[in-house]
């Protein structure tokens, strides 16, 4: 049976439909609880992959992923609360359009606008990916190692409001990433005389600890939410929440603008969904001509938002499969669910782990018909979920993460490491530093090492096959641009806080 | 001083610990085992590369980041998160000495009761219920014991 058929297959299976099923609905459900990303699930659900066959894990991370992103509109467009980070910019005319009386329509249009977005970026990673890995299969020691190296400073350049912060973040995670035996020679590293900390820090209770005890961290700092959100959607009148073939000629060109800047985005390592959402709603306020609309309740706007959030997360795989390099946190995340099955993502695994690579484009495409067909049937239900106060909810969350990072390797160890990487989330949170760096950095730090010392170890420690390799000066290049820009950028925005001030 | 000044010091100390004391041990561990002869770069390479960055990206945090306080104070509320690790912190002590039911049914009945959750009855349900589920379903489906229970 040739790999394809293999993983279609796969889908037949009980356990991995009523996986997909289940994962789907949770990630709608909890990327639409403000305080809960998808970030969250994905981490918390990684422990329970370790003990599940590879395509069932592949296809609860992805659910969850998938429709994660479109849950965080739910409350977006309902509480002016976005569920996500990603759906920040559908507050802008969701929530209007709510008080308005048109949340059903709202969030009809933001289902169709991700449909199409999802839609759009997986056809882009089936088409792309293997030629993306096809190229890279020529690359050897040095240029793998620049490549990781671009990565570094990408991620850290571009993910966060400073240049300096997103870069120390990046550092942060490559320091911690060096704990554990030296992947050449063996030699232990900082694993002060702890027969646990020879593979290193491990990499689940890292991530639980730095995307949801974090945020229950914070979460504590306002007493835990006791308050049940008000709204209605009792109320509306059908008729005027009801789509029509106008409306969907009226958002079809900004979806399709949006769903390619989303894409755009999701293929360079580390900016994410949220910048694609804020870059495609100014687009289609520019490309509207007259944008007074924009902010009152257009559907334009939450149909670009919309799209482009969800166009990231298939975009994001294209690196992450071809290369070996997560697009974002969660692929980060995913990166990591897949080296614990066993699977090295990476050029190679086109060849070596074909099914992989299908049943993650099957899974994708799968979990975004299926988040279509729940969000459009269960709306209302979905929107009951948002009164559940957070006095319950986190606490019982933090249970789950203590209980998730111990069950990774039976260690209590990792239950510190949970807690002192929570710690660290939650002093990142709160002094802007990005965490998304961090993770990514200590993902690609190991084979970064190794490259790296294959590379220097063959030119007997010079460094001149940096220095004339094309790939490697090309990545340089483009590295200095960004850093350049980014710099531009930060120094802009500093002098115009003293002329803001003197104004 | 802005809370992120304080960040980018305290990680410029932790570098300086780091590069001066941490990585210079790994290298005498290295030459104790004998072993870097046949590779031009040995394994204190990249943790003198990162502790690098740490130093560079810190004192750039340092030289952009302006003197005065933020609009978000960083100590806002910071109270209610130094108590919830606490109790975090004492739930992860107390894990593998007494059990992983007492001590989570006792790590949510404090937080309810520290952060003072109004209905009772979904309180009780959550503190008697969630730990057993979350047991059960580890154990029963995906094979894992948590530490044993010894008050149960």
């Amino acid at each position: 049976m040739d790999p394809f058929t293999q993983a279609l297959f796969a889908f037949g299976e009980p356990a991995v439909f009523i996986t997909l099923i289940c994962a789907t609905g949770i990630g709608l459900i909890i990327g639409a609880i403000p305080g809960l990303s998808v970030n969250i699930a994905v981490a918390l659900a990684v422990p329970l992959t370790i003990f599940m066959p590879t395509d069932q894990s592949l296809v609860l991370l992805i659910g969850l992923y998938g429709s994660g992103i479109f849950g965080g509109s739910v409350s977006a467009i309902l509480l002016n609360a976005p569920g996500t980070p990603a759906s920040a910019a559908t507050i802008f005319d969701g929530y209007p359009m709510a008080q308005q009386g048109l949340a059903t329509k709202a969030l009809r249009v933001s289902l169709i606008a991700s449909l199409y977005g999802a839609v759009f970026s997986v056809i882009l990673l089936v088409l792309v990916a293997p030629e993306l890995a096809n190229f890279a299969l020529r690359f050897g020691p040095v240029e793998i190692a620049s490549l990781l190296l671009f990565t570094f400073f990408v991620i850290g350049i571009l993910s966060g409001a400073s240049l300096a912060k997103g870069l120390l973040s990046a550092a942060v995670g490559m320091v911690l990433a060096t704990i554990g035996s030296d992947p050449m020679l063996g030699t232990p590293r900082f694993t002060f005389g702890q027969t646990s900390l020879m593979d290193g820090l491990s990499y689940v209770p890292l991530l639980v600890g730095l995307f949801a005890l974090a945020e229950i961290l914070d979460e504590s700092t306002r007493g835990f939410s006791q308050s049940i959100q008000k709204f209605s959607l009792d109320s509306e009148d059908r008729e005027r929440n009801r789509i029509s073939f106008r409306d969907l000629k009226f958002i079809s060109l900004p979806v399709i603008r949006a769903s390619a800047i989303g894409s755009a985005i999701g293929i360079l390592p580390g900016i994410g969904a949220t910048i694609a959402s804020f870059l495609a709603y100014g687009d289609a306020k520019r490309a509207s001509g007259d944008g007074s609309s924009f902010g009152k309740g257009d559907v334009r706007g939450v149909a670009a938002s919309e799209s482009a959030n969800n166009a990231v997360v298939g975009a994001t795989f294209i690196p992450t499969l071809a290369l070996g390099i997560p697009g974002d946190a969660v692929t980060a995340i995913l990166l990591g669910a897949l080296v614990l099955q066993g699977v090295t993502p990476g050029p190679l695994i086109f060849i070596s782990n074909p099914q992989v690579v299908y049943t993650i484009y099957l899974s994708l495409l799968f979990a975004t018909l299926l988040m279509a067909v729940i969000g459009y049937f269960a709306i209302r239900p979905l929107a009951m979920t948002l009164r559940i106060p957070k006095i319950y909810l986190m606490p019982s969350v933090a249970l789950i993460c203590i209980a998730g990072a111990y069950v990774a390797r039976n260690n209590m160890i990792d239950v510190w490491i949970m807690l002192g990487a929570g710690v660290l989330g939650f002093v990142f949170n709160r002094t802007n530093v990005p965490v998304a760096p961090l993770l990514i950095t200590f993902i690609i730090t190991k084979p970064f090492e190794e490259a790296l010392r294959q590379a220097l170890t063959r030119s007997e420690g010079s460094f001149m096959p940096f220095l004339t390799n094309p790939v490697s000066l090309t990545l340089t290049a483009l590295v200095a641009v960004a850093f350049a820009l980014t710099l531009r950028r930060d120094l802009k925005r500093r002098h115009a806080v003293p002329n803001q001030k003197e104004e | 001083m802005r809370a992120d000044r304080v960040l980018a010091l305290v990680l410029l100390a932790a570098a300086a610990l780091y590069l001066g004391v941490l990585v210079p041990e790994v290298g005498r561990q290295q030459t104790a085992l004998g072993t870097g002869d046949f590779y031009t770069v040995g394994p204190t390479v990249l943790p003198v590369f990162a502790g690098g960055l740490v130093v560079i990206f810190a004192l750039a945090v340092l030289a952009t980041t302006p003197r005065t306080a933020s609009e978000l104070q960083f100590t806002e509320g910071l109270g209610g998160a130094a108590l919830f690790a606490g109790v975090v912190t004492v739930t992860a002590f107390l894990m593998p000495r007494i059990g992983f039911l007492p001590v989570s049914v006792g790590f949510l009945a404090v937080v309810f009761v520290v952060f003072r959750a109004a209905t009772w009855w979904i309180c009780a349900l959550l503190t008697l219920a969630l730990p057993v589920l979350l047991d059960q379903i580890l154990r029963k489906v995906f094979l894992i014991p948590l530490p044993g229970a010894a008050l149960f």
